[in-house]
């Protein structure tokens, strides 16, 4: 048991140490030095929009508890990647911008209010913003890159994400904890509404 | 200084020398280690019989694919047979799927061999590429055991949805580097 808590505490400060690590840039542009698994890996960390929303799918899905918790961490990257194949063959999809925003803010709401849908509506509402996300990776990736290494760095930064997400959502089995993971979810979603009417 | 060796520049990774450099190849090149995992993941998934073929058949496949590599007159770009066989394999593990025991050494036999071409050691000098080349059957069975070793013995709901997850982690990244290679020029 303490080897859980100590393990739920490494996982939420390194949570929280990502999203305040790097300058607040919603994209950082196509161009991001070169492909490669470090630029692949870098790209979602680089967004906090994108961070905010990742660990929000895994907040979430704690909350939705088994088999959502585990179901999430499998679909969604698989769905993320569907979005960025997209992205990379030029498919219009209109307002990725704001479906990112619109993630957090929805997303952090689900938290908030400790909502449980049925879990086909949970995957529903997971896999459309997962198609917004991918999409935004796929779309800037650099052409002159390593595209294996790329992509294959972006998967795993946006899986660890969501592990460090699943982590902290951990800490909802204590009362304390929950309120600590709802006030997470209000400020992830109050994060998407400064990205959503362009504070940010 | 009294026994000169041949001066090079460097082996298949600069400053690794041949054997360490063919040991560290699948290791370092992403789609060799996608394609290798995945086979892993797969074989053991699939279970004991599985294991007891596919896995010397990916070595053998890895040692032939080195050869015909560094034989190969024109060199061929092996991403996207590695990518392919990766996302076969991860696509059974993802979906929880066993698969058949000659599935399992297809594909093997596939990802081996697209990982021995694509590793193939650059030198002319034969012992070089020996040294190297054996390095690189080494790395890759022992990677493709031990992957297979863990995944079989995944028993517990937590181990197999890990397993899960590392396949849905490869599907995704194939499926990327496929759009990325099929997808019209940007």
């Amino acid at each position: 048991m303490a080897s859980m808590k100590n393990g739920a505490a490494a996982a939420s400060i390194c949570m929280i140490a990502m999203c305040f690590a790097n300058s607040a840039l919603a994209h950082a542009g196509a161009d991001h030095g070169g492909g490669g698994f470090a630029s692949g890996f870098t790209h979602p960390l680089l967004g906090p929009d994108h961070v905010i929303a990742m660990v929000a799918v895994g907040l979430w899905g704690v909350f939705l508890g088994a088999p959502a918790i585990w179901v999430l961490p499998i679909v969604f990257p698989l769905v993320m990647a569907l979005g960025g194949a997209f992205g990379m063959i030029g498919v219009p999809i209109r307002g990725v911008e704001v479906g990112i925003a619109m993630s957090a803010v929805i997303l952090g709401m689900c938290v908030t209010l400790a909502l449980k849908p049925p879990l086909w509506m949970a995957a529903i509402v997971v896999g459309v913003f997962a198609i917004f996300h991918g999409y935004a990776h796929g779309a800037e990736m650099p052409i002159a890159s390593d595209a294996a290494s790329y992509a294959l760095g972006f998967v795993i930064a946006t899986g660890l994400l969501h592990l460090c997400g699943i982590a902290f959502g951990s800490l909802a089995r204590w009362p304390v904890g929950k309120l600590a993971v709802r006030a997470a979810g209000l400020l992830i979603a109050v994060a998407g509404g400064f990205y959503l009417s362009g504070l940010a | 200084m009294m026994v000169p060796q041949v001066a090079q520049a460097h082996g298949s990774i600069e400053g690794a020398g041949d054997f360490y450099g063919g040991l560290l190849h699948p290791f370092l090149a992403p789609p060799e280690l996608l394609a290798i995992i995945a086979s892993g993941l797969l074989i053991g998934r699939s279970g004991l019989a599985a294991c007891r073929y596919a896995i010397p058949t990916l070595a053998c496949a890895v040692g032939a694919g080195l050869v015909l590599g560094w034989s190969a007159i024109l060199a061929v770009e092996m991403t996207t047979p590695l990518a392919l066989a990766a996302f076969v394999a991860a696509v059974f593990v993802t979906t929880g799927l066993r698969a058949p025991s000659p599935a399992a050494v297809a594909i093997a036999l596939v990802a081996g061999l697209a990982v021995g071409f694509d590793a193939a050691p650059e030198t002319g000098a034969r012992m070089s590429a020996l040294v190297g080349g054996a390095a690189t059957v080494l790395a890759s069975a022992a990677l493709v055991t031990i992957t297979a070793a863990l995944a079989l013995r995944a028993e517990k709901h937590w181990q197999r949805v890990a397993a899960q997850i590392a396949g849905s982690w490869i599907t995704a990244s194939a499926v990327l580097y496929l759009a990325f290679r099929f997808a019209p020029h940007r």
